[in-house]
């Protein structure tokens, strides 16, 4: 929770997932080379080698970074792969440039033009699907990954705002819908084997798929059958629908709710956190605060701030306890206001 | 993720389910191919088979070619993967040292087919060798014994 | 509503049980994933050639130097049973994606006499594959060894086959015959067209139905360089038609830029 530009926090969790990543690339890369020796060591040269191996570990990476976020949402258990994931997503940028600089290098270098000015002009097919210049394609992903790479840091979260912040990151779609397509023009028109276009195949609707069961599952969420509305309040369930430190969401006149029940009282406050928007309603009640499922940011529930030395602070909602019913007030209070819980 | 945020991502993915597998099997579909090219020569027209041998890089065939007064044999190779070497002279003799006072019966380059007039039958114990003029050295040997009729 | 209880926060030392759990369960089956995915992506390449750039080794070729039909050398490996003289071109080629003739032109003017009245020796990097060699004078203006004047002149010709019509690839000739691998189709398309718009000569290869491999120097119809003229054929499948000539162990195709090459396949096939 630090906004000044401090590398990285570094905490346990971050350190195992962290060699645990570079375990699994030092893996795909021993045997992408290893079996490529094996198999055209007297054929395959050194360039070759470092662009392909390179090329292919980014795109299995990318695929595996954009299905942990809708994993997470579709299942818990899977939200510590996305407490990090943005050292995948770095350390990815970092696998892609290899094979992004070694390919101009090798395509494009030593030649009568500029290699950035060839990458556009050497092969003009723009207007065919066939001969599209695949690589140009790969070049602005490359550029897109490398603005998400560059903000990635909590730093520019902050001072760009999560919304606009999360909105530029929405750019990392545009990147694989181009990615795909980088290889399918690409190196598939070489290795027509049917076996790695089915990989891709599979790869792409596994991450199409996973996002559509997630986006329209959360759809359903958090929306009353019907509203009863009486003296601004609408009521929403009884204090048994929610669990022991848990919380109940509810969207209302545009507001996202999360209604928690802890120590017996109940407190109301907006549902996103100020983090990266992460959903305060799939959280939990941990030592005294409601803690976020992404990364942990906490508030304390009847005032919507985060305790002290930490600055971020959510609107806070009026309840009532009618008969046994939990009845809200959809009208903000402004952030940080502190609002006397209902006791049950 | 907020609302807005969420109904963006559905409406992208809701896009993209559509669109990529579409792109994605046009993609595959126009993979462009290329034709190969009918062959030029006539097998059948060719003289009779004496013996020879073949193997994963060569198909290397003695034929006999019987006129009224006189028979002739020619030595066809067939190159069957890439030689690897910037320059190939082909020789016969009984050994590595023979051949340094012969000449060539020809030289081979890319793969396909190549015919070399010779002046005897191999004998028993003719091997054939393959030589780089640039390294100097035999890159490949075809033993003899190895040399047997075939059809 | 056990289960519920367990909650995941990256900071704190341990993730709990069932998460942790969970967790380990996937990071087992991405480690067999990552494996299988590496392996099977490894093993598609089956389109390497067999080539050869004999980086970092200079070596010295002695033979007649040609500035058509593309700079060349000639290289003479004796002579057959029949006493017919083995001839051998080597084809020419500059540093990086660039072609020889300024090169070449600048060792004619520093030898005295006419080319085929002379023996040079230069000096460079070899290429080859498939039978076909080429030399990179990676040295550039000090390529040139030595040169020394002939007995007599040797005339070296081209002879006229005939008008063909061929399905197959344009590509430059210094990536495909070693410098990269595999130095044909779409992914090397960019750097095939930079090569040849630096001057390497770009040769039509095609295959035959019994395997055989054929390939072409592509000139214009009067036997000029079109290095520019061809630039959007390249490394596409198509259909070219000209003039073959039999140069030494290479052929030639003289073909009509704007009127015989064709994206589609021949016609006649």
């Amino acid at each position: 929770m630090s906004a000044t530009y401090q590398p990285v926090l570094w905490n346990r969790q971050k350190k195992i997932y962290d060699w645990v990543m570079f375990g699994l690339i030092i893996l795909f890369l021993a045997i992408f080379i290893g079996v490529s020796l094996v198999l055209f060591g007297d054929k395959i040269t050194g360039e070759t080698l470092i662009i392909r191996a390179f090329g292919s570990l980014a795109i299995t990476m990318l695929h595996i970074i954009l299905m942990i976020g809708p994993l997470a949402r579709l299942n818990k258990k899977f939200l510590p792969l996305l407490y990090n994931r943005r050292h995948l997503g770095v350390t990815m940028f970092f696998m892609a440039s290899i094979h992004g600089v070694f390919s101009i290098l090798q395509f494009h270098s030593m030649g009568d033009i500029n290699p950035l000015v060839s990458l556009f002009t050497s092969n003009v097919n723009y207007a065919t699907l066939a001969e599209f210049p695949f690589q140009v394609l790969g070049f602005f992903s490359l550029i897109i990954l490398f603005l998400m790479a560059a903000t990635s840091h909590d730093f520019w979260l902050k001072n760009l705002s999560p919304k606009v912040w999360k909105t530029l990151h929405l750019l990392v779609y545009l990147a694989y819908a181009m990615l795909i397509f980088h290889v399918m023009l690409g190196v598939i028109q070489l290795e027509k084997s049917p076996l790695i276009v089915i990989l891709l195949g599979i790869g792409m609707l596994t991450v199409i798929g996973l996002h559509l069961a997630a986006g329209y599952r959360q759809k359903q969420l958090g929306y009353l059958k019907e509203q009863v509305e009486k003296d601004g309040f609408v009521k929403v369930c009884t204090p048994d629908d929610i669990e022991d430190n848990r919380a109940k969401l509810v969207h209302l006149n545009g507001e996202s709710i999360a209604i928690f029940k802890y120590e017996n009282k109940l407190s109301a406050i907006n549902n996103f956190c100020k983090h990266q928007n992460g959903s305060l309603s799939e959280g939990k009640f941990v030592n005294g605060c409601i803690t976020c499922p992404w990364h942990g940011y906490q508030y304390l529930a009847h005032n919507g701030s985060s305790p002290p030395p930490f600055t971020e602070k959510v609107a806070t909602y009026h309840l009532q306890l009618i008969d046994n019913e939990i009845w809200v007030n959809p009208t903000p209070e402004p952030e940080g206001t502190a609002i006397e819980p209902v006791l049950l | 993720m907020i609302l807005s945020l969420q109904k963006r991502h559905r409406l992208i993915w809701t896009v993209f389910a559509i669109v990529l597998p579409l792109l994605f099997v046009w993609s595959y579909l126009s993979i462009p191919t290329t034709a190969n090219n009918p062959t030029i020569e006539d097998y059948s027209l060719l003289p009779i088979v004496h013996n020879g041998i073949e193997n994963d890089d060569f198909r290397i065939i003695e034929r006999k070619i019987e006129l009224e007064f006189d028979i002739n044999y020619q030595l066809e190779f067939i190159v069957k993967k890439p030689i690897r070497q910037a320059a190939t002279l082909i020789f016969i003799g009984e050994n590595e040292a023979d051949i340094k006072d012969k000449a060539p019966i020809g030289q081979l380059f890319s793969k396909g087919n190549y015919s070399f007039p010779l002046f005897d039958p191999l004998q028993k114990n003719d091997n054939i060798y393959l030589y780089n003029p640039i390294t100097k050295k035999v890159f490949y040997t075809i033993k003899n014994n190895s040399i047997t009729p075939i059809q | 509503m056990k289960s519920n209880d367990e909650f995941y926060i990256g900071y704190f030392p341990k993730a709990p049980k069932s998460i942790a759990k969970w967790i380990m369960t996937s990071v087992i089956i991405l480690v067999i994933s990552i494996a299988i995915l590496s392996l099977l992506q490894a093993r598609n390449q089956e389109n390497l050639q067999a080539n050869n750039f004999e980086f970092g080794k200079i070596t010295e070729l002695t033979g007649i130097l040609q500035t058509t039909p593309v700079p060349n050398l000639v290289i003479h490996n004796g002579q057959d049973i029949n006493g017919n003289d083995l001839f051998q071109s080597v084809l020419l080629i500059g540093l990086g994606k660039f072609g020889s003739d300024s090169l070449v032109s600048f060792f004619k003017n520093k030898i005295d006499l006419p080319l085929n009245q002379t023996e040079v020796t230069l000096r460079g990097t070899l290429i080859y594959s498939d039978g076909k060699t080429l030399l990179e004078l990676t040295e550039e203006e000090n390529a040139l060894v030595k040169s020394v004047p002939l007995d007599s002149s040797i005339t070296i010709s081209s002879k006229k086959i005939g008008r063909i019509e061929l399905n197959g690839e344009m590509i430059d000739s210094k990536c495909y015959f070693g410098v990269m691998n595999p130095g044909y189709g779409k992914p090397h398309r960019s750097c095939a067209i930079r090569c040849v718009s630096g001057g390497i000569p770009p040769v039509f290869w095609s295959t035959t139905e019994d395997k055989a491999t054929q390939y072409y120097i592509v000139l214009g119809k009067n036997g000029e360089a079109i290095n520019q003229q061809v630039l959007p054929y390249i490394a596409d499948p198509i259909c070219i038609k000209g003039e073959v000539y039999q140069y030494l162990d290479w052929h030639i195709i003289q073909t009509d830029i704007e009127n015989e090459i064709t994206a589609k396949g021949c016609s006649g096939f």
